[in-house]
């Protein structure tokens, strides 16, 4: 994905948030008590962060301590690789 | 008010008895046969209304509730048996009648557990459910689909026979009929819970879902992502609701399929984690428990059931065309198979819960029901999930293999009734996306909700166009790889496999040791008696008895006899 693609997409997706961002504190009626409902948004950070959390975790924790070859259950000795 | 029924409207019995007879009849007939049957299997199950119930006298007096219906189990009847109907056409090219008929057997098995109103029907139909399953996996014929069916054999007859053993307990306190166990939480409870919880595949007894459901047929994969989870489902509401462990429990495995799909290659493995991520929507549900919470795990099962088998029916497509199941060898097929592409991405913006798609109307459910309860935190986890949810599916199956580096693959055609089952479940999937209420409706339990507040929306748009930033961001590093990742299956393919490899071997040594050490006494006292004094050769007047010795040996046992009966009669008589 080149670099022009990527700073459209980021600029497409500011412009929905704002919009959003706007809609929300006008408009909305939040029914919740916690700060994630009351903040106008607040669901801009959960996504963002919560997103980097999980690719991160994924990539740099799951992948290195549970990824093994593909043919790790069909070999006879113990499994890793000599 | 209870209406009496007969037997033969049973939609599951219908599934079965098609199953059956498309076994026997010739190959050009069966797949229309497949096809009539559930169409028929789902008017009968639509005719059908709460307060059906039809018995049937068993052995010892017991008398079978084969169908007892109510609004619960009618909605779950009315999407497994639309689901039956779709995966039939979807599966109508098929030449493999064994598959044929194990789908129509496993699809009735999964009604039969949802009309069930007494324990012992419920298991009947359950181990029918998981013999007949079984064999859509074996029908792919490989060498990893038949090792996987044997492992989901064996985690599948543990859960049915703990679930077997709660239910012979109950049944045995006096309790035959299906009902929330929840309150005493006693042996049965606990039986059952591990029973039905194999087959939600709640972690950490997931590992035979995403170990088999890749290795099934093509065809097959579309049945078994249906029923065996979304039963479970049905089974935690009816026995489980408000058990309040189930909370987490259904947060941990909706992160967990979610965390565990973004590191996935196989395209239909990632595909069952998110069956796991899911179903933690709805088991979360089960446990709150408030009416809300119920109706939004069932919503949530019906909606699931219609995107998930529409997502592996895509998947299916894909392997049918190309051969490949890997994601990393994939890329650049929306202009090859742009029909597929456009259900997918239908799927895939349902399963994310993109407003006006199914996944929407009844995953917001589930969430808002926690935030009513007092569950903020299972909320936020949720919500989390929902972002990974999307993360994986729309952001990255969607990038790398509909867009991304163009791969150089030969294309076979695909059926077209491939193509019309997928065009169905996508329809239904905006139908109801569109029009909740036409799902609502038919929810158990009486409740309020307006799913497109503007506050839900911005909610949606904001969670989910936002988490297109970091993955845009990090995509040179999303690319997957050929990987395996382990799983809790290693648990029981490596140390347990390796357990009852040394046990057995250990008891094969000590066979083997003990008949060599007894055979060489055997030996040596054979080899005595011939030659006591080691003259050699055989000399029968030396190794044999005097025939006289023989004689007296029996005149004294006789006597002895005789002065024992004589002397003692009371011992005798």
């Amino acid at each position: 994905m080149s670099k022009e693609t990527k700073k459209k997409i980021y600029l497409i997706i500011a412009v929905v948030v704002i919009i959003s961002i706007v809609l929300e504190a006008i408009f909305a009626h939040p029914h919740g008590h916690e700060i994630w409902h009351v903040v106008p948004g607040f669901d801009v950070l959960i996504a963002f962060f919560g997103g980097w959390i999980l690719i991160l975790f994924a990539k740099k924790v799951l992948a290195p301590a549970l990824q093994r070859d593909e043919d790790y259950y069909d070999r006879k000795n113990g499994g890793d690789k000599e | 008010m209870i209406n009496s029924i007969p037997l033969f409207v049973h939609p599951g019995l219908i599934l079965i008895l098609t199953g059956i007879i498309s076994a026997i009849v010739p190959r050009k007939i069966a797949g229309i046969v497949n096809v009539i049957g559930p169409a028929i299997a789902l008017v009968f199950m639509l005719i059908l209304k709460a307060g059906d119930v039809c018995t049937l006298s068993f052995i010892n007096d017991m008398t079978l509730f084969v169908i007892v219906v109510d609004r619960l189990n009618y909605v779950f009847g009315m999407i497994f048996s639309m689901m039956a109907l779709i995966g039939a056409i979807y599966s109508m090219h098929n030449k493999s009648r064994l598959e044929e008929a194990a789908s129509m057997l496993y699809a009735g098995g999964a009604l039969g557990v949802t009309l069930a109103g007494d324990w012992m029907t419920l298991i009947f139909f359950w181990e029918l459910m998981a013999a007949a399953s079984l064999f859509l996996i074996w029908a792919n014929k490989s060498e990893a689909s038949v090792k996987a069916g044997f492992r989901y054999l064996l985690v599948h007859m543990l859960g049915g026979n703990l679930l077997l053993l709660g239910i012979i307990l109950k049944v045995s306190a006096g309790d035959i009929m299906v009902s929330n166990v929840s309150e005493a939480q006693d042996a049965a409870f606990w039986l059952i819970l591990i029973g039905v919880a194999v087959n939600a595949a709640i972690p950490p007894i997931h590992g035979w879902l995403v170990d088999a459901y890749p290795e099934g047929t093509v065809t097959g994969s579309v049945f078994l992502s249906s029923f065996t989870t979304k039963v479970a489902v049905y089974c935690l509401i009816r026995i489980f609701a408000g058990t309040e462990f189930l909370v987490w429990a259904g947060v941990v495995m909706a992160l967990y399929g979610a965390l565990f799909a973004l590191i996935e290659n196989d395209m239909r493995r990632l595909l069952s984690y998110h069956i796991v991520s899911q179903v933690g929507f709805m088991v979360c549900g089960v446990g709150i428990g408030t009416a809300l919470a119920l109706d939004g795990a069932t919503a949530h099962a019906f909606s699931h059931i219609l995107y998930k088998s529409l997502l592996f029916m895509c998947a299916g497509a894909i392997i049918r065309a190309t051969g490949i199941r890997k994601i990393n060898q994939l890329g650049g097929m929306a202009k090859k198979m742009p029909v597929v592409f456009i259900c997918f991405t239908v799927a895939a913006f349902s399963i994310a819960g993109v407003p006006f798609f199914n996944g929407f109307i009844s995953k917001s459910i589930t969430i808002t029901a926690a935030c009513e309860a007092g569950y903020p935190m299972a909320e936020l986890l949720l919500q989390l999930a929902s972002v990974g949810t999307f993360l994986s599916i729309v952001m990255k199956m969607g990038y790398f293999i509909f867009f991304g580096e163009e791969a150089d693959v030969t294309m076979r055609p695909v059926p077209k009734n491939m193509y019309v089952a997928m065009i169905i479940g996508a329809t239904l999937c905006v139908i109801y996306g569109v029009f909740p209420h036409a799902l609502y409706e038919f929810l158990p339990y009486e409740f309020e909700y307006h799913p497109f507040t503007l506050d839900h929306l911005v909610q949606y748009v904001q969670l989910l166009g936002v988490s297109i930033v970091p993955f845009v961001m990090y995509i040179e590093h999303m690319q997957p790889h050929s990987a395996l990742s382990l799983d809790t299956d290693w648990l029981y393919r490596k140390p347990f496999a390796r357990i009852v490899k040394d046990f057995s071997s250990l008891c094969v040594t000590t066979q083997l040791g003990l008949g060599e050490f007894f055979k060489n006494i055997y030996n040596d006292t054979r080899k005595f008696m011939k030659s006591p004094f080691g003259t050699g050769a055989y000399n029968p007047d030396i190794v044999r008895e005097p025939a006289g010795n023989t004689m007296v040996t029996i005149l004294i046992t006789l006597i002895c006899a005789i002065i024992f009966i004589i002397l003692m009669p009371g011992q005798i008589m």
